[in-house]
């Protein structure tokens, strides 16, 4: 009698233990998953938003209060306005004009204080073209330099930043001249903080 | 007592195994975890690629690189820095050459006006050879498609998917 109260207590005692791992085993894989998935969900919601920054630049430069500067409309990249454009921003930042909202336009709604953004171009010998002196425009906030500066050190741009992004557009280079017309390569670099 | 003592040493020798077992489980859902937040990585974007190529063609005019299109060579047409477009814009029997080059290129095929290695090496001139498109980072096909034609017309497919050894 005395033996089987003891091994009905032991057999209690495996249950307990064993319910209790299930539990806390349960619980950890939820919370892995939990967080795995809602980490996925939160890359892909980025990737969608960012898919409209060449769209949100053309928008920005058509609506900027600064007037002249609409270099980039339907796959073409007007060299008079960018040099005007690049006058105007010089080694400061884009990012209003890439990520956020410029004047009237309507822009895909991210905060640009969360983003540094660079522009360049590529020519069809690999080589970006250079205006004005400048061959990057944009201002990396994290690292506190120029994309031009930063880009001459040959480093990762988004070096100090969480996530990094790389989309190209291929647009035609309008020189209003057809000896030097060509189709280029647009860039845009955007490092997430 | 020595029975007690030998499951004793059993018990602790198993209870070792769970707690080394949970360790490592916890280090691998911790390092997983770490990887997925704290890894700085690049995504490129390749979805809207297909839908650039065509809007570039789109939009691009043939007296954007091309000089007096629509007539032959030798009466002066030219595109300076696209010979291989010159084969298909400079061509007396296009019905309309003062368009963009995707309507060009459609009428050629449409019509047979040129053979279709001139609209392959067209293709490539554009956007591969010239640094547009990376054909070892991204492999990207062209194909056409008529209302009459049962299948796909091929125009334009990477060299390195066609032939792998030169990439």
């Amino acid at each position: 009698m005395k033996l089987k109260i003891r091994s009905m207590k032991k057999a209690q005692v495996i249950t307990f233990d064993f319910s209790t791992s299930l539990i806390v085993f349960i619980l950890f894989m939820a919370v892995f998953i939990g967080i795995f998935i809602l980490s996925q969900a939160a890359e892909k919601k980025q990737e969608f938003e960012l898919e409209y920054v060449f769209a949100n630049l053309e928008n920005n430069l058509r609506f900027s209060p600064n007037p002249g500067i609409d270099f980039f409309s339907d796959y073409r990249v007007d060299k008079a306005k960018l040099t005007t454009f690049v006058s105007l921003i010089g080694a400061g930042s884009i990012d209003d004009y890439v990520i956020g909202t410029v004047g009237n336009a309507h822009g895909i709604g991210l905060n640009p204080s969360g983003y540094s953004t660079c522009l360049y171009f590529t020519d069809n010998n690999g080589s970006r073209i250079n205006i004005n002196g400048i061959t990057a425009l944009g201002y990396l906030n994290k690292r506190g330099a120029s994309c031009e500066d930063v880009f001459s050190t040959s480093t990762d741009p988004c070096e100090e930043y969480e996530n990094a992004l790389a989309i190209f557009k291929p647009v035609l280079f309008d020189e209003n001249d057809v000896y030097n017309n060509r189709i280029i390569q647009m860039n845009l670099v955007i490092c997430k903080k | 007592m020595k029975h007690r003592r030998k499951m004793m040493g059993k018990k602790g020798y198993m209870f070792t195994v769970d707690v080394t077992i949970a360790i490592i489980l916890l280090v691998i859902g911790i390092a997983f975890l770490f990887y997925n937040f704290k890894s700085s990585k690049t995504v490129y974007f390749t979805e809207q690629l297909a839908e650039d190529i065509i809007g570039v063609l789109a939009y691009t005019n043939t007296r954007d690189l091309c000089i007096d299109p629509g007539i032959g060579a030798s009466e002066g047409c030219a595109c300076p820095n696209y010979p291989n477009l010159s084969r298909i814009v400079c061509n007396e029997n296009l019905k309309d050459a003062d368009t963009n080059l995707l309507s060009v290129l459609s009428e050629v095929i449409e019509r047979g006006l040129v053979d279709s290695s001139a609209v392959k090496d067209s293709v490539k001139e554009i956007f591969a050879s010239k640094n547009i498109i990376d054909e070892k980072r991204f492999g990207f096909a062209i194909l056409y498609l008529t209302r009459v034609a049962p299948t796909a017309l091929e125009l334009y497919n990477t060299e390195c998917y066609l032939n792998p050894a030169i990439c």
